[in-house]
């Protein structure tokens, strides 16, 4: 091994160990998106009612990274309804206090307890998890959308905001 | 040499790169004082998407209701009795494109204006971030058919303090109560902030029992910026009925997550009461 490859690797090697400990260093919480909020496809000219409940495959998911036992709050902004992109439309979108929830084990639908108002939101705890810094909680969210059988054919979009933030600062 | 970079890169990605990870900012306080009006923070995009991140600033602090029960109380127009910092500060770059594995240092300056009173002032940073593709209308959908799309945007709050002369802070813990309630056993410890700037610290509840031996502990990071009642509940049926010591104790120290250089410090505060189960 030559002297140049040596310091190349060293530094290499530095810089790889630099990103993984600024990544566990960051005494933040990183929210990781897993899945969309996904009401389906529908055909107009069919008044109908879908919901999706909290264990519904179409709920969004996020995955909530951060310090073990870090207490936080959990919110959304959620928009009243959905537009279709050619201007011609709206489609209502609903939420209630049982719309969202969150668990400390990702396969473990959000106890009654940890539902919440999207709107308004929650207390939560960054899990422990299996030991070390950083641990896990995870969000689901769900929602009604009334499709109305005029209701133009169309694609329709809406921007929510998920926002979280450490109470003990 | 090559292949061993390749692998290393991708090694990196593994570790650091989730898909659809949000930003992630560091550290969650940035503290600025008079003399040192001059502060930043890194977000750093640790996916392999583009994010488009938008910085900006609201008054805002934890508040809690009479069960413990923590929000965050955000004040749109504040009196003069709140002390915000919101209108001083300025954030270089208030806007900007990260790349996949990119990092951007947000420059913050606060600059106070008219005559200040000693004390703290802060402001909530809020850090919102999309993914810079996210345009609706990019998604199709075939004819008599209704598709639609929800476009996630992330905001992670993070606090801002300015110290303005000199600065004290403390607690005092006003009242505690206890109550048995769907097989919890739940403690409310009344707290009001001293001095002029909010008291960050941590809690610890220790239960001993009979022998003197801690049978039950748990802890909780804590920020005063006013009054608050904070709950400790602890599972009903892991604690045998009888009579027992506990020992609340709140100090500036105990936290992992900020830098115990810029806090504030203050004595621990210490207060001992029974427990009847």
């Amino acid at each position: 091994m030559s002297i140049v490859f040596g310091i190349r690797l060293s530094i290499l090697i530095f810089f790889v160990l630099s990103v993984v400990n600024l990544s566990l260093q960051a005494q933040e919480i990183i929210i990781t998106k897993e899945r969309d909020l996904d009401f389906g496809m529908t055909f107009a000219g069919i008044t109908q009612d879908f919901i999706i409940d909290l264990d519904d495959p179409g709920s969004a998911f996020f995955t909530l990274t951060g310090p073990r036992n870090t207490d936080i709050f959990i919110s959304f902004v959620l928009p009243d309804q959905l537009v279709n992109n050619n201007g011609t439309g709206t489609i209502p979108l609903t939420f209630d206090d049982t719309s969202a929830g969150w668990s400390r084990r990702e396969n473990q639908t959000p106890p009654d307890g940890n539902l919440f108002d999207p709107a308004i939101g929650t207390e939560a705890t960054i899990h422990p998890g299996g030991g070390g810094q950083l641990g896990s909680s995870f969000v689901w969210l769900g929602g009604v959308i009334t499709i109305d059988a005029q209701q133009p054919a169309g694609a329709y979009s809406g921007t929510a905001t998920i926002i979280v933030e450490i109470t003990g600062l | 040499m090559r292949k061993l970079y390749v692998c290393l890169g991708i090694l990196i990605l593994l570790i650091c790169g989730k898909t659809d990870a949000q930003v992630t900012i560091a550290p969650p306080l940035v503290v600025m004082d008079r003399e040192n009006p001059y502060g930043s923070y890194l977000v750093a995009n640790r996916s392999n998407q583009v994010k488009e991140v938008t910085i900006s600033f609201k008054y805002g602090y934890p508040v809690s209701d009479d069960e413990g029960n923590v929000s965050v109380q955000y004040i749109d127009a504040p009196d003069s009795s709140h002390r915000t910092a919101v209108e001083w500060v300025r954030a270089f770059p208030r806007r900007f494109v990260l790349e996949p594995m990119q990092e951007q240092t947000v420059r913050l300056l606060v600059r106070p204006r008219g005559e200040v009173q000693e004390g703290t002032y802060t402001a909530r940073i809020i850090t919102s971030s999309e993914r810079a593709d996210s345009e609706p209308g990019s998604f199709v959908n075939n004819d008599n058919e209704v598709s639609t799309r929800i476009n996630f945007k992330f905001n992670q709050v993070s606090a801002l303090m300015y110290r303005h002369g000199k600065v004290t802070t403390g607690v005092e813990i006003e009242d505690i109560t206890t109550k048995h309630a769907d097989d919890n056993l739940d403690v409310y410890a009344s707290l009001r902030r001293q001095g002029n700037s909010p008291y960050i610290g941590s809690a610890r509840l220790r239960i001993y029992n009979g022998e003197n031996k801690v049978i039950k502990e748990t802890s909780q990071s804590i920020a005063v910026y006013d009054e608050m009642v904070r709950r400790f509940r602890f599972a009903g049926d892991s604690i045998p009925p009888g009579d027992y010591t506990a020992e609340l104790t709140l100090s500036t120290s105990g936290r992992s997550d900020v830098s115990s250089s810029v806090l504030i410090k203050a004595p621990d505060v210490t207060k001992t009461f029974t427990i009847s189960i």
